[in-house]
């Protein structure tokens, strides 16, 4: 256990691998206690910093301090502090569930007993115990990437950080692995963990979007909307072309998307009274919808622009 | 509208002991975004490789483009192209020589592939980027040479994999937009994925489960008709718990 605080902070992290730039001037001061999402696509520097963070990986410059401690000063305290799920799956494919779980409480020196008592319970959380005499080799993937998280909870870290746990992941094992995420913050560990998947917003406390190496944003997710400029008024149909013809000619439509048989238009909020008299010439009902993640990823990044 | 590219009756697929496919029916509109959706092994690969003709089936009817498989598979190969974001480029070689290699395989000719070039470009707009290396392209940039790859040869039938997971909104909404213009235009498009985010673009879809079908309609009678908010959780309410068994 690392003490009471227990907060990190990311101080001016620059990285580059053969002079291309993974991380630019990147600060961030995580909260303890809470579940901080990195957000961004494939190539954003998410896994680089994760790794830095976890003392995997040192920067080119800047720092990194956890409850108050430096990788370079105090990397052993650390180590037992924390916890990483990699993005790959990094356990002993021919051991059992629960002789995987034995090895890493034996390399983090737990004795026997107690060790026992923790691997009952922590497959007892993670609803693994049925599977407790498989090979890990043999588990389906949502079941390996909670055994993953199950091996970095065995030295009780204060953090746990995961790289990607829901990649490749079916909604439902994905739902199970997210239970067992609150869970764990729920016994007052501070999680992270990076996604390429905007829908998992909404089960954060926090998120960062990463883009390009760079830091868009760090905001508390109930605040999120309040940094996306528009509104959106969405219109289902059977006929999107049509419609989103007659839309895109509207003066004061900023731009639109289409999913599904559903189009949104988006349009500043000071001409909401002239986009509803525009639209109702066009179209019998439509509704207000809220930003998702998405759009305000996609605005942060300058997706409206020239739409 | 009613004119069925694919037509996929009783369709049944074993492998020794193992159905992967068990008795499943659905038919494709011509233009339709239609989705098969489901976890790794719920037999998605298994159906989409007896589409393909790849993949003999055990028993059932499959008909695509109007031709009998397996009987007519070899006719089929010409009238779709297939997309996976993942793994159909050379990254060693440039956009251009990928587009080339793809267009010989094909059997499009000289000129023809000139001028497809051209027509894709306009609405795809890959023509900066045409002479870099794959492997130094942005995943947006890669997916895009991807799928005019799929397109050179002007199929009838697009089959996506996966196509934007991972990808940064902004390429991914414009990869959705055109492949909008694509089913505009009367090209049908079939995509599979356990990514509920690309299961919201598809006008019907299936979701697959242990080789059978639960389910067939758009996204938003699905969520209609199971009172649910997201295509997630009429994922998780059809399959289940079952998935985590041992």
């Amino acid at each position: 256990m690392i003490g009471p605080t227990g907060f990190i902070e990311v101080r001016d992290i620059t990285k580059e691998y053969d002079g291309i730039i993974a991380l630019k001037d990147v600060s961030l001061t995580l909260k303890e206690g809470k579940i901080t999402g990195v957000i961004g696509p494939d190539g954003a520097g998410k896994t680089t910093l994760l790794e830095i963070i976890t003392g995997l990986r040192s920067p080119d410059s800047g720092e990194v301090l956890i409850a108050g401690k430096k990788w370079t000063e105090d990397s052993g305290s650390l180590k037992r502090s924390l916890g990483f799920v990699p993005q790959d799956f990094s356990l002993y494919s021919d051991l059992t569930v629960e002789e995987n779980l034995f090895f890493f409480g034996q390399i983090y020196g737990q004795k026997d007993g107690t060790l026992r008592e923790k691997i009952e319970k922590l497959l007892d959380i993670a609803n693994l115990k049925k599977a407790r005499k498989r090979q890990a080799g043999k588990l389906s993937g949502g079941m390996k990437q909670k055994l993953m998280v199950l091996s970095c909870l065995i030295h009780e870290p204060s953090v746990l950080v995961l790289d990607e746990p829901t990649r490749g992941v079916d909604p439902i094992s994905r739902t199970e692995l997210w239970e067992l995420i609150r869970f764990i913050k729920e016994q007052g560990t501070t999680v992270i963990l990076s996604t390429s998947n905007m829908e998992e917003v909404s089960r954060m406390d926090e998120v960062v979007f990463l883009a390009e190496g760079r830091v868009l944003v760090q905001i508390e997710v109930q605040n999120l909307s309040e940094l996306f400029p528009f509104k959106i008024a969405e219109i289902k149909t059977d006929r999107v072309e049509d419609l989103i013809e007659k839309v895109e000619k509207l003066k004061n439509i900023k731009a639109t998307h289409v999913v599904g048989r559903r189009v949104r238009a988006y349009f500043p909020r000071e001409y909401e009274k002239k986009v509803v008299e525009e639209l109702s010439q066009i179209v019998k009902g439509w509704y207000p919808v809220s930003p998702t993640a998405e759009d305000v990823f996609v605005y942060l990044t300058g997706g409206f622009i020239g739409e | 509208m009613n004119e069925y590219v694919v037509e996929v009756k009783n369709l049944v697929k074993k492998f020794g002991d193992v159905t992967a496919v068990n008795n499943i029916s659905f038919s494709v509109r011509k233009g339709e975004i239609f989705g098969i959706i489901g976890a790794n092994g719920a037999g998605k690969t298994t159906t989409i490789r007896m589409l393909c003709g790849i993949l003999p089936p055990t028993s059932g009817i499959v008909r695509v483009s109007g031709f009998k498989i397996p009987r007519e598979s070899h006719k089929v190969k010409s009238k779709i192209g297939y997309m996976s974001q993942k793994f159909s480029l050379y990254e060693d070689l440039t956009a251009l020589e990928n587009l080339e290699l793809f267009a010989a395989l094909y059997g499009v000719n000289n000129r023809d592939f000139h001028s497809e070039i051209e027509r894709l470009n306009q609405f795809l707009e890959f023509k900066p980027f045409l002479n870099s290396l794959v492997s130094s392209l942005p995943l947006g940039w890669k997916q895009r040479i991807a799928l005019s790859c799929a397109l050179l040869h002007r199929p009838e039938l697009i089959f996506l994999d996966e196509p934007t997971s991972g990808v940064d909104p902004v390429s991914r909404r414009s990869f959705w937009k055109i492949i909008r213009k694509l089913s505009g235009a009367g090209q049908t498009i079939i995509v599979t994925t356990h990514y509920m985010e690309e299961a919201e673009y598809c006008d019907r879809l299936t979701i697959m489960h242990e080789g059978r079908i639960l389910a067939l309609d758009s996204p938003d009678s699905l969520k209609t008709s199971l009172e649910k908010e997201s295509m997630e959780e009429v994922f998780v309410s059809l399959v289940g718990g079952s998935l985590e068994e041992v």
